[in-house]
């Protein structure tokens, strides 16, 4: 096996903004990257202040020399990387973004990408269908990005699809995790292209704490994975998110047959363990994978997955009937269109009984198919699924089509009263679910109730709640809209919202442009803004937008502009202006050539980073 | 309409607002001034360094504005400068850094191209000791380093 080199282990990770420390304030100009969100290249690496810096300072910039490798062929990367070591750390992960099936033909190549593999903190591995026939035609070429931090956002990468689908570069990335120590790799995210998802479990880390496996399309039948396999090959995973169509299940349930009334899965009564602080932090997202608090053992030294982890988590389920292999760490189960019974998620309680955070969700691509969850959601589950995962603190569902009932979300809101994120989309949330929460979950932070059917009696409650409950940080809801016109609103007296440290907030409203962001402004905290309704012009910012001038914490702003109206390009620059922190401008509507306009607007103003959306459709 | 730009060795410079405006670092400058007429400082670009990049602002007044390829190709082609931009970029190597430091802090993204695609076409072709020598840096690997680094990557050779 290559040894590596010894200098090279010391330059690893602590990726900080050093490198941008020397030179001249500039915005990054990487020819390649000016419209994704996150930087997608696999750089950023320290470039230590070296000899370089006095001769010819130029050199010890990393973008302009990302500007200059832009322009170099492969062979050329090789001798730029053997000039120093300084360019050498630039140069040498360059040499594999773009990688062909008929690299792995050469066994030297291997090595080196094994090594290269070897220390990243987080892979991200997309194979993509073609969508487009590629200008020059190439072999199967897979694109990756291999970076060497921990992943801050979750990111789709802006990678280009080409070519097929060859197995042979998975397995190479196989070979190459499983032949040594990733003593670094904490997140790993993979998507296929019609496979099987047990594919990826054969990429086995024991370092892994973030996994996510999505699949398109699936191969003659469909595919099942096994919960106990997933921890088998994963045994330190926190947060783990399926989505596609499979079915997710366990050993244990088909071996055994469940029933719910029985639970013999569950665990012994322990003698009731408070199921920990109140987090009053952050909700948990679904898409990121969080940074692990605590720092795990070095993983053993044979590559084949079963290693004995020692996890930190302290409660061990004790469990009657089948023995589980060890008790597993994973606090957040994200399901997206995977196919799971009630049964099989009560389960895997034996299998999850740290779990914190549940989302399942159907959503719609337009090549999949759609599905509905046949669930009874009988009190008898609900009360099962309280006894299962007693420490569930965050609990979204969403189903386009499979109403949950009112009665159902009234039983689950009394069945966990630490809830800090409550979402049920789709459902019926009405007037006694929101009035049960908020006699039982003194703790909800984060509230989900779009595309609901709610009545006039629903809105007028949570007209209440908002006006009463200053804890909220997250509102999702599409789909209502609040009167801002009229003083009394579905019977209630309109008076301020309490929660004034709302940090998300997605509804619409009915009023004048100027109303609405005056109220809007009572949010200063406000990062993520959808206003659903009505469509926006926009176009006198003194009486509109200047109300939200102390919003500076705006990331995401979406809202809908009327048809064929232009935006001004003075909009566009006050959001530049005043919201330094914007990443996203989602517009839907208006005219469509726009983006183009708006992109080159906010490029003028050097805002590279800002991503301007419009709706697909 | 004329724009005053400072050196960083206090020199002054008038140039049309639409030279000027090449530089998207001075067009919102320009645009946050509003109409005045005071000097726009530039500490970071000495006034040799600026008369060149003013040179090729006025030659290059009248270009659309680029809007960046979106495809990522990584690998793009060095081989298209125009004639004029070749014989702009025919300069000591020292110039030529200092000429893409300030198109890098101008943000005039053409001239970072082709300073950078010039780069290139010096990098191109030449062995890494060969690299060295032009770029006058000092080789810190051991022998025996260097002979790894070479053995790992001879896969990439060929290509």
């Amino acid at each position: 096996m290559m040894q590596t080199l010894k200098w090279k282990r010391s330059n690893k990770p602590l990726l900080s903004s050093k490198d941008k420390a020397h030179g001249p304030p500039s915005p990054t100009l990487m020819p390649s990257n000016s419209s994704s969100s996150s930087s997608t290249s696999p750089l950023h690496q320290p470039v230590s202040l070296s000899t370089l810096s006095q001769t010819t300072p130029a050199l010890a910039i990393p973008e302009i020399m990302l500007a200059i490798a832009a322009f170099l062929n492969r062979q050329s990367l090789t001798h730029c990387a053997l000039v120093c070591k300084d360019w050498n750390a630039i140069f040498q992960p360059l040499l594999f973004r773009v990688i062909l099936a008929a690299d792995f033909d050469r066994p030297d190549f291997v090595h080196a990408f094994q090594n290269h593999t070897r220390f990243a903190t987080s892979i991200e591995w997309i194979q993509e269908s073609p969508t487009y026939p590629p200008p020059v035609p190439k072999k199967s070429a897979w694109h990756r990005f291999f970076r060497r931090r921990t992943l801050s956002s979750s990111s789709s990468s802006s990678l280009r699809p080409i070519a097929t689908m060859s197995r042979k570069p998975f397995e190479q990335l196989e070979h190459s995790l499983l032949a040594g120590q990733t003593p670094s790799l904490e997140t790993l995210s993979v998507r296929v292209q019609n496979q099987d998802p047990n594919l990826i479990l054969r990429l086995a880390a024991s370092t892994v704490t973030t996994l996510q496996i999505s699949t398109r399309g699936y191969p003659a039948r469909k595919p099942r994975l096994y919960m106990e396999d997933i921890l088998h090959s994963y045994p330190n995973l926190v947060h783990l998110t399926l989505e596609g169509l499979f079915t997710l299940g366990s050993h244990l349930l088909e071996e055994r047959g469940f029933d719910a009334a029985q639970h013999p899965y569950f665990p012994a009564p322990l003698p009731a363990p408070p199921p920990g602080p109140i987090l009053a932090t952050a909700a948990v997202t679904t898409t990121t994978g969080l940074t692990i608090s605590s720092p795990f053992p070095s993983p053993s030294p044979t590559p084949q997955a079963s290693s004995s982890s020692s996890t930190t988590h302290t409660s061990v389920v004790g469990v009657k009937g089948k023995a589980v292999d060890r008790p597993s760490s994973i606090e957040s189960l994200s399901l997206r269109l995977v196919d799971i019974s009630q049964d099989g998620l009560l389960a895997l309680s034996a299998l999850l009984p740290q779990l914190k955070s549940l989302l399942i969700e159907e959503f719609l691509v337009p090549d999949m198919m759609i599905k509905t969850y046949r669930w009874t959601w009988s009190p008898t589950f609900v009360r099962s699924l309280r006894t299962a995962f007693p420490h569930l603190q965050s609990l979204r569902f969403a189903f386009p089509f499979e109403n949950i009932k009112e009665d159902t979300i009234v039983e689950i809101l009394k069945s966990f009263p630490l809830l800090t994120t409550v979402g049920f989309r789709n459902a019926h949330f009405g007037e006694r679910a929101m009035e049960t929460l908020q006699e039982h979950c003194k703790f909800v932070e984060c509230l989900d109730v779009s595309f609901g059917y709610g009545d006039y009696r629903f809105k007028a409650a949570l007209l209440l709640f908002l006006q009463t409950w200053p804890r909220l940080r997250e509102l999702e809801a599409d789909g209502v809209i609040f009167h801002l016109d009229t003083p009394i609103d579905a019977g209630v007296m309109r008076t301020p919202w309490a929660c004034t440290k709302l940090e998300k907030l997605l509804c619409g409203f009915y009023g004048t442009e100027s109303m609405i962001f005056q109220h809007l402004s009572q949010f200063p905290m406000l990062s993520h803004l959808t206003i659903a309704h009505p469509s926006l012009t926009i176009s006198s910012i003194d009486t509109t937008l200047a109300w939200m001038a102390r919003s500076t914490k705006m990331e995401y702003f979406w809202f809908t502009q009327q048809r064929n109206q232009v935006l001004e390009r003075d909009t566009i620059q006050w959001f530049l202006k005043h919201w330094p922190n914007l990443k996203k401008l989602h517009v839907a509507g208006g005219v469509n050539e726009q983006k183009e306009v708006v992109r080159q607007w906010c490029r003028d103003a050097q805002r590279l980073s800002v991503v301007v959306e419009t709706d697909r459709y | 309409m004329p724009v005053i730009l400072v050196s960083s060795d206090s020199q002054e410079f008038k140039v049309d607002k639409e030279v000027a405006e090449r530089s998207i670092l001075i067009k919102n400058m320009l645009e946050d001034v509003g109409e005045s007429d005071s000097p726009i400082p530039l500490p970071n670009v000495t006034a040799t360094v600026l008369t060149k990049v003013i040179e090729y602002c006025e030659h290059h007044r009248n270009d659309p504005v680029q809007v960046p390829d979106e495809t990522d190709d990584p690998r793009k082609r060095s081989n298209d400068i125009e004639e004029w931009d070749m014989k702009f970029m025919q300069v000591d190597q020292e110039m030529l850094f200092e000429i893409i430091l300030a198109a890098n802090y101008l943000d005039i993204k053409p001239l970072l191209d082709v300073g950078c695609k010039t780069v290139a076409n010096i990098i191109k072709g030449k062995t890494p000791e060969e690299i060295r020598k032009a770029f006058n840096i000092v080789n810190d690997f051991t022998p025996e380093e260097e002979a790894q680094i070479k053995k790992e990557n001879e896969w990439a050779e060929d290509r």
